[in-house]
């Protein structure tokens, strides 16, 4: 098989609803993963805003106990779920087969399959709340006891699990997918070593899906027997073990934190090497690095589980410890990547700065609470929602605001604002670090997350007001960013093939693609096929340079 | 194909000399054979590479290869739309509601599941 024969498309381009219903296009599949996402996101972000409502004040009544514990259950099972971890698999499936120069995935059907999975089992978590008892409300975690039948007997808990189980099998699918299309399916010259970092990104993390995946659906499924088919395998009464339900939750639930950001570092070196006008400091390392955090990750899922006493602390201590170092090699290069570059202050420039600043401080509490002695101090405070927050939003969600600033002239041929799109970064990064920063200190001043209300003592209600005022900023920012896209979409200034003056193939074809993506492809002599071609004398330079005695 | 077969070799020997480091180190059994459990699946992807494709020649792994020599005389062709991936979605969720709600909707999936898998063998003959 020739990945470099341009196919012929067997009908003509179609653009009603059937068509979408019915697409086995990658590029449309991207865009209906990434538009769906987007309206979680909605969903999940609103139930953060009611969050943050009941706590504003302490001894607040907004919302009664049993409904704060399904809504902060359905945000954040949403938002890990169903918004960060498969915006990068919709990118993905837009972005990998043109940026190695493949007509579409290699298995569509099967990706089309993977997409209306996860929309339905998303759809089926959230119809959990139409059900007589609302709603799970053990927690995105759903640790038993708390999620057995005897104490969660609602429909919702078990909508969360059937719901879950489709959105688990259709990530391992198209894992397969991405794998099986960037071995298989790379234009002739774009050899492994010459493979964008974003697609090296994705590669890592579908192996972290293919390893971790397996065990949360195998979870779901026992818990499920569990509580519908009198199984007892959690159950301590029947010879079960509810500790079991840890060790295989968190076998997939840390690398899912790796899922959840592997690819953001991608969007980052490329959005980084873009607008710094430089190649990626360090590509082999970045590569390695990548590998190596998912490798690590692996071996670290006890370290949620320090204070049960029924792990080994030092093991999982060391091994969490150890993921610093590639995770400071990225943090290294992305930085000598910038060093002395031309720098563009554009939009999802900003985005990828924002990124870097905030998970920089996400990951070194991270490191603080890989230490036992740190984290039976910090375990199940508001510390650790911060430390959270400061890697999934302030890193990955920062990157995904990034990815859509950056592609989304790709994808729809035309701009989004500048100025609107940079006072929303100020907005959203100033509201993101005023609603989460006091979270390390209420975690410290020993507020626990889940708490449904607070007393009226020392800090907690000025830390709490101020995380609430943050988190309207950030609304107001994410109703900026749709007021962007409606005045963009009025303007439509067109984008042109490659309006940032990239370096990876997406670029070489037109804004949008063709359904084949590509009319014709550039020679691959590099990790920058698209440079060489606007450069052809540099790279006649660098070919002389090699071959010279 | 042998950056990816390494890297399929080197995940399946990292795992398993980290299952076995984790035996030593803590005799804990359910991590242990997660972890084993996973060195065995990333071996068989790693065995089936090395055997089954070691003679695979992609032009995507020449350095210098181009699209002249490697567009050959056949053109490919592939379908860009199909209505089997919103069916298949649609009876897994009456299956799945089903086992939760009511065994009738588990029925409806699977006779919709059934449906489908009749109309592609009739739709491929």
């Amino acid at each position: 098989m020739s990945a470099a024969a341009l196919p012929r498309v067997t009908a003509p381009e179609r653009h009603d609803i059937l068509s979408w219903i019915t697409t086995t296009d990658h590029k449309r599949i991207g865009i209906l993963y990434m538009g769906t996402t987007m309206l979680f996101m909605l969903v999940a972000g609103l139930l953060a805003m009611a969050i943050r409502t009941q706590l504003a004040r302490p001894g607040e009544t907004l919302i009664d106990a049993h409904t704060y514990n399904q809504i902060f259950t359905l945000h954040g099972t949403a938002m890990i779920f169903l918004v960060i971890a498969p915006f990068a698999l919709g990118l993905a499936n837009y972005l990998i087969p043109l940026q190695i120069g493949a007509p579409d995935m290699a298995f569509p059907r099967l990706n089309a399959t993977s997409y209306w999975m996860f929309l339905f089992g998303g759809l089926i978590v959230f119809g959990g709340a139409a059900t007589n008892e609302g709603a799970a409300a053990a927690g995105w975690t759903s640790y038993v006891p708390l999620s057995e039948i005897s104490i969660s007997s609602g429909l919702g808990q078990d909508f969360w699990i059937v719901g879950l189980a489709m959105v688990s099998v259709a990530s391992i699918i198209t894992a397969l997918n991405f794998v099986t299309t960037a071995f298989i399916f790379r234009a002739p010259g774009m050899t492994m070593w010459r493979l964008p970092i974003f697609t090296w990104e994705m590669i890592a993390t579908a192996l972290l899906i293919f390893m971790a995946f397996p065990s949360l659906t195998a979870t779901l499924l026992m818990l499920f027997v569990d509580r519908r088919l009198g199984g007892h395998v959690f159950d301590p009464a029947y010879g079960g073990s509810a500790i079991l339900y840890q060790h295989l939750f968190w076998f997939f639930g840390h690398p899912e934190v790796y899922v959840l950001i592997l690819p953001y570092f991608g969007v980052i070196s490329e959005v980084i090497s873009t607008f710094s006008g430089r190649p990626m400091f360090g590509y082999t390392g970045m590569v390695l690095a990548a590998f190596a955090i998912a490798g690590l990750s692996m071996g670290v899922w006890a370290h949620h589980m320090f204070t049960t006493g029924a792990v080994n602390n030092p093991f999982f201590s060391f091994v969490s410890f150890l993921i610093a170092v590639p995770t400071g090699i990225k943090f290294f290069n992305w930085i000598c990547t910038m060093w002395g570059g031309a720098i563009r202050y554009t939009t999802p420039m900003l985005y990828a700065i924002g990124f870097l600043m905030n998970f920089l401080l996400g990951g070194v509490t991270g490191v603080m609470v890989a230490s036992p002695p740190v984290d039976f101090q910090a375990q199940d405070s508001y510390f650790v929602v911060a430390h959270f927050h400061y890697t999934i939003a302030g890193g990955s969600l920062f990157a995904l605001l990034a990815a859509v600033y950056y592609w989304w002239p790709k994808v729809f041929g035309w701009m989004l604002d500048e100025r609107l799109g940079k006072i929303g970064f100020w907005l959203t990064f100033v509201g993101f670090n005023v609603t989460f920063m006091p979270m390390f200190f209420m975690g410290l001043f020993g507020m626990p997350r889940r708490a449904y209300t607070y007393a009226d003592a020392g800090a907690l209600p000025a830390l709490n007001l101020t995380a609430t005022v943050g988190s309207y900023l950030m609304l107001i920012a994410a109703l900026l960013f749709v007021a962007n896209i409606i005045v963009s979409a009025r303007r439509r200034v067109p984008a042109g093939n490659d309006p940032w003056d990239a370096n990876t193939l997406e670029w070489a074809t037109t804004s949008p693609p063709p359904e084949h993506n590509f009319e014709s492809l550039p020679p691959i002599r590099s990790a920058r096929p698209l440079w060489d071609l606007k450069h052809p004398r540099s790279q006649a330079v660098v070919v002389k340079v090699a071959g010279a005695p | 194909m042998t950056t990816a077969r390494g890297l399929f070799i080197s995940s399946a020997l990292f795992t398993g000399v980290l299952a076995i480091a984790y035996w030593i180190v803590a005799h804990e059994p359910a991590g242990t054979m997660m972890l084993g459990f996973m060195t065995a699946a990333l071996s068989t992807v790693a065995i089936y590479m090395f055997f089954a494709e070691r003679d695979a020649d992609l032009y995507a792994d020449r350095p210098d290869a181009t699209m002249r020599e490697a567009a050959g005389e056949h053109v490919g062709t592939f379908v860009t739309y199909s209505p089997a991936p919103f069916w298949i979605g649609l009876a897994l969720s009456g299956l799945v509601l089903g086992l939760v709600v009511a065994p009738a909707a588990a029925g409806l999936g699977i006779v919709a599941l059934l449906f489908l898998g009749g109309l592609l063998i009739v739709r491929s003959r």
